[in-house]
């Protein structure tokens, strides 16, 4: 999630959690924001909320002298990073003013204008809507991801990291800003028609992208490419076509047509959601190193050794040797070694 | 006919493993320190088969790891590798031959079928492991 956070900030795009209660979404949303230590703006929103509660109360005192104003210190309207839970749960009038600012970066309130400082704005939903004017509203969330609670053989590590404070990597705002002005001007000419024939694809598989969600993945693609360290997107940057997609179905069923297309996925920092996405060989590799690394440093006792042996399994199961790359290759000779 | 084989785009899910010769021996003596549960185990010559989830399966050093072919059922398979004819063409041949399960490797002369192994239960691990 945290992965999916940080792509959509850098391609200026928003994103959509869903997923059931207590699978860590807003503690996502809280980590990335602490991690770019920008101004951060939650509320949980109800069918009750007041737009006052979001964008923030009449100035009264100018309100005296006949002039509409809305106090936004602290509120929505000034906030760098954004979460908004049950975000479909709010009245038309909050809706209506936050498609402004989530398209826009603009908040109107009369015949005011203010500009946002928005990066990102995550949303996190139970489930998707159903009404078509909620689904409209939907459509400005571009990346979706979809959150289960954790599997079974994940728990341990699931309690392990609980329990352990959140160091936060630092990333400034401002590294953040240079990383979205670059994706900016990355050049799309050379996988265009690579993206425009996935596009095909999944509509011939059923799956529709809007217009102008068709349009706005390449925000995305270029995102994926800036943080992969190219100023020209290529083949490997395109496995973030699957999460525009707007259905858990569709994006699953996304995976299996496109996956052919998407074996040469590649993002040497957002490898565990290009994993997810693509099960493309680069990224399985760049997650055994790093998970081979950690077990190297553990201390040698038995579960030690059995999850070693887990990995090694998960090495030869899934990467053929020209696949591995010289890091793997390196970390499971050292694996093999600790076992000996 | 020599069967060709090629790499699979995507690996098959891991539900059993194959060993031969110092590798099988190794892998019964792992086996035989720990609780089978739900691997079945059975022998071929100096071959080890074990099969079951994925994630019971220990770890030696030349093991090929297999899995299930998705359309043709009872047929175990290397996970990373498929034979360059299709496998409709090739199961009838298997069926005629011996009842399924069966395993294809790209180390094996022919087809084995599994069901002619015999089965190795804990007792008898360490007499796989320990013979010449």
């Amino acid at each position: 999630m945290v992965e999916a956070i940080v792509l959509a900030a850098v391609a200026r795009e928003h994103v959509l959690l869903v997923g059931p209660p207590g699978t860590a979404k807003s503690e996502a949303a809280r980590r990335v924001a602490q991690s770019f230590g920008g101004t951060y703006f939650e509320y949980l929103l109800g069918k009750f909320s007041e737009p006052s509660e979001l964008f923030g109360p009449v100035d009264l005192r100018l309100l005296k002298e006949g002039v509409l104003e809305t106090v936004t210190q602290g509120m929505l309207p000034e906030a760098e990073i954004a979460f908004l839970d049950e975000v479909f749960a709010g009245s038309s009038a909050i809706l209506n003013t936050l498609l402004g600012i989530l398209n826009e970066r603009i908040f109107r309130r009369g015949s005011r204008q203010v500009g946002c400082p928005l990066r990102v704005c995550i949303g996190a939903t139970n489930s998707l809507p159903e009404d078509e004017v909620l689904a409209a509203f939907a459509d400005r969330f571009l990346l979706r991801c979809f959150v289960e609670p954790v599997s079974d053989h994940l728990l341990e590590t699931m309690l392990e990291g609980g329990r352990q404070a959140f160091e936060p990597h630092a990333v400034a705002l401002s590294e953040l800003d240079q990383l979205a002005e670059q994706a900016r001007a990355v050049q799309l000419q050379e996988v265009r028609p690579v993206l425009g024939m996935l596009l095909r694809r999944l509509r011939k598989e059923g799956i529709g992208l809007s217009d102008r969600r068709s349009v706005r993945v390449q925000n995305l693609v270029a995102a994926a490419a800036v943080l992969a360290g190219r100023q020209q997107a290529s083949t490997a940057d395109l496995w973030p076509i699957v999460l525009a997609v707007p259905t858990a179905a569709g994006q699953q069923k996304a995976r299996q047509c496109l996956e052919e297309e998407l074996r040469s996925s590649d993002s040497p920092c957002l490898w565990s959601l290009a994993e997810e996405t693509a099960s493309a060989p680069k990224v399985r590799a760049r997650r055994l190193v790093a998970e081979g690394q950690r077990l190297l440093q553990l201390e040698a006792d038995p579960e030690r050794e059995m999850r070693i042996e887990g990995l090694l399994r998960e090495i030869d199961a899934s990467l053929l040797p020209g696949q591995r790359g010289a890091d793997l290759e390196l970390v499971r000779a050292n694996l093999v070694k600790s076992l000996a | 006919m020599k069967l060709e084989w090629q790499p699979r785009s995507v690996a098959l899910e891991t539900c059993g493993v194959w060993a031969r010769g110092p590798s099988a021996k190794e892998l019964a003596g792992k086996l035989s320190d720990r609780e089978l549960g739900p691997l079945r185990v059975c022998a071929h010559a100096d071959q080890l088969i074990l099969l079951g989830p994925g994630k019971r399966l220990p770890w030696v050093e030349g093991a090929i790891y297999l899995g299930l072919d998705p359309q043709q059922g009872q047929l175990y398979l290397p996970t990373l590798w498929r034979p360059s004819l299709p496998l409709d063409w090739i199961r009838p041949h298997l069926a005629s031959a011996a009842p399924p399960p069966w395993l294809m490797l790209p180390q094996l002369p022919e087809p084995l079928a599994l069901g002619r192994c015999s089965a190795v239960d804990a007792a008898n691990l360490l007499r796989f492991a320990a013979q010449p």
